[in-house]
């Protein structure tokens, strides 16, 4: 249970000059490395531990806790300004963010989503100090076949997010799924699809590729309106969203809230599916779901909120149980235990005090960045007004740079710069990209689980059908995929 | 008509079949691949989720390639006109330079270097702009990576 007295000893801790200004400065460079294409909340955690190794620890914690927050917003900057998200949580945001800043409503866009990732994080950070056992024992009820129907259910959703045609979201869903599959066999490590190249049995490296297909890409789209355009001169206006804006969107962020709390919490299924099954769950429910990808502030909102507030249940696995919920808190946990702050049930017998701290520097980085970002916001909306003939140079080099920096393999840039031109061309004639992302993260997860779940049944397919959670899921995932099937090959949906 | 004289939709039509043709040739890749891997004693060995993805890349590229056979492939919004097309394959192709470059001539002067042709591509005309916004942005990656995110980029090798 939560203990009030150690959570408000924790405020007084964490609010103390030294892991404030921790908190601050994290926040800030959380925001910028979070816009920066290719440099992601995971990159900047693993980049900021040796410089916390001669900070006090609960310093040190509280700056990583602000950088893994404020990272995790900050992708939606870039997504919003230059259709490049900056971290891969951010690819949603890019849908209606950057259309509404082709429609001059960046700064509404950027304000909206820096008040929905304030008020997700927030929330989810209040859930994480107040609910963590009850969610901690329901994310332990999930097995192998529930974890496949999830990423069955995830990958019927990429076809709600295919636009026009359903058929060429399957197949850039089926490549996404067929590239997810290179590297060795998840289950008994026999090599697939490597040639014998040995730098292959790794797998494609998944952020350089994720860089081409939505940065790189657009650098070559950028190239084809240098002449044809005039320079962007979006008018970036009010960011401040007032009340009645607020109020208009309460029930996005509420259900994403929600959304991102549930899916967070599920070990392997971070922001990225957040802000997907968010989305997608809000353009369904939309009486426009037509204007989902036009501009709608709804969908900025949706993806915004839902990515942080994933943020609480994808920590709530690692605190409680040792069990990161994707990359960036698996990496949080090393730090953590680089300070001899060892994650899973003993440190809540242990280290209460810890626990607690580690809950209100949660909530205090939530507030910390929607502050920040809400006052900042209008300087990151300038890159617009930069000069496309520059900031496709711009654009074109950071990509690079940033695919080889995640571990300086040359190889990588390879990767980004063939995804880039792969993704260029999908754009070009209509095939969406998202689906091939989204089937790289649920692809591996699928086929994992269901192979567990074969080898429990002794190759019984039964297992799905009688495991209840599984079946549902399964039987939504099927329904999901059917409806969005139906509604966008009728006339006037599938094909305006 | 387009301004090169040729139907947006058959551009279309041409990049779907295109796009059929590969799906398909992966597909037969992936079944080709799976046969020669171990048979599990059961279903749910290492071939069994490819090729049911390969399977259902088969039937959604026949679809695909029956839509756009019949004529109902979407219109290409803005051919592309041959300057664009120089373009973009100079700067393919720049971007192939800088990639090789990068680890044998290090960071610094293959950055500057693919900055000024890329900025001249892009069709940049101001020499003293083209050259000091290469300097300043070669300077400041290697500021924000080398310096503050402690994330080393290629060195001049030959200087080293």
């Amino acid at each position: 249970m939560l203990d009030f007295s150690l959570l408000l000893q924790g405020f007084g801790t964490v609010l103390s000059g030294p892991n404030l200004l921790a908190i601050v400065l994290g926040s800030i460079g959380g925001i910028i490395v979070g816009a920066l294409p290719g440099l992601t909340a995971t990159m900047a955690i693993a980049l900021l531990i040796p410089f916390t190794f001669s900070m006090d620890p609960t310093t040190g914690i509280c700056m990583l806790l602000a950088v893994y927050a404020a990272g995790i917003y900050g992708g939606g900057i870039a997504s919003i300004l230059i259709r490049t998200p900056g971290t891969p949580a951010a690819v949603v945001t890019v849908l209606d963010g950057y259309p509404m800043a082709q429609k001059g409503m960046a700064g509404q866009a950027l304000g909206l989503a820096t008040i929905g990732s304030g008020t997700g994080g927030l929330f989810s950070a209040i859930c994480l100090a107040l609910f963590a056992p009850i969610l901690a024992a329901f994310a332990l009820r999930f097995s192998a076949p529930e974890y496949f129907a999830v990423a069955v259910l995830g990958l019927a959703v990429t076809i709600t997010l295919t636009g026009r045609s359903p058929l060429k979201g399957a197949v850039s869903a089926s490549m996404g799924l067929l590239i997810a599959m290179i590297g060795l066999d998840p289950i008994g490590g026999f090599p697939r699809f490597t040639f014998g190249l040995t730098e292959l049995t790794g797998g494609i490296s998944f952020v350089p590729m994720l860089i081409g297909l939505f940065s790189l890409s657009e650098a070559f789209r950028q190239i084809e309106l240098i002449e044809t355009t005039e320079r962007m001169t979006a008018k970036i206006g009010r960011v401040l969203p007032t009340i009645g804006e607020l109020i208009v969107h309460r029930w996005t962020m509420l259900r994403a809230c929600v959304i991102g709390i549930v899916v967070g919490i599920i070990p392997s299924m971070g922001p990225e599916t957040a802000a997907f099954v968010s989305y997608s769950e809000t353009k369904r429910n939309s009486k426009e779901p037509e204007e989902f990808g036009k501009g709608k502030p709804d969908g900025v909102v949706a993806a915004q909120t839902a990515e942080n507030a994933s943020t609480g249940g994808d920590v709530l696995p690692m605190i409680t149980l040792g069990v990161p919920g994707d990359a960036a808190t698996a990496v949080l946990m090393g730090a953590l235990t680089i300070h001899n702050l060892e994650p899973g049930p003993l440190l809540f017998r242990d280290h209460p005090d810890v626990v607690h701290m580690l809950f209100a520097g949660l909530i205090v980085a939530n507030v910390a960045f929607l502050v920040i970002g809400l006052v900042g916001a209008r300087q990151f909306a300038k890159v617009l007004n930069l000069d496309r003939r520059y900031l496709v140079p711009a654009i074109m080099l950071c990509s690079l740079i940033g695919s080889y920096a995640i571990n300086n393999n040359p190889m990588d840039v390879w990767v980004c710069l063939i995804f880039g031109f792969i993704g260029y061309l999908m754009q070009r004639y209509d095939y969406p990209v998202s689906p091939i992302v989204l089937a790289q993260i649920l692809g591996a997860m699928a086929e994992s689980n269901f192979r567990r779940s074969l080898a429990m049944s002794q190759g019984d397919l039964g297992i799905f059908a009688t495991r209840p959670i599984a079946a549902v899921l399964l039987l939504l995932a099927v329904v999901a995929a059917v409806s969005a099937i139906r509604r966008q090959m009728q006339p006037g949906g599938a094909r305006p | 008509m387009s301004a090169d004289g040729k139907s947006p939709q058959v551009r279309m039509t041409i990049a779907d079949l295109s796009a059929a043709s590969i799906s398909l040739v992966f597909a037969g890749w992936a079944f080709h691949e799976s046969g020669r891997w171990p048979a599990p004693e059961f279903i749910g060995g290492p071939a069994i989720v490819p090729r049911a993805v390969a399977t259902i890349l088969v039937v959604v590229a026949l679809a695909l390639a029956w839509n756009a056979l019949r004529g109902r492939s979407d219109a290409v919004e803005k051919p592309l006109d041959a300057t664009k097309i120089r373009r973009i394959a100079l700067t393919l192709g720049l971007t192939a330079a800088y990639a090789v470059s990068l680890e044998p001539a290090g960071f610094l002067p293959s950055t500057f270097v693919f900055l000024v042709a890329f900025l001249h591509v892009m069709g940049a005309t101001n020499r003293v702009s083209i050259v000091g916004f290469s300097i300043l942005l070669t300077a400041g990656f290697h500021a924000i990576f080398d310096l503050v995110l402690k994330v080393p980029l290629p060195p001049i090798v030959w200087l080293s």
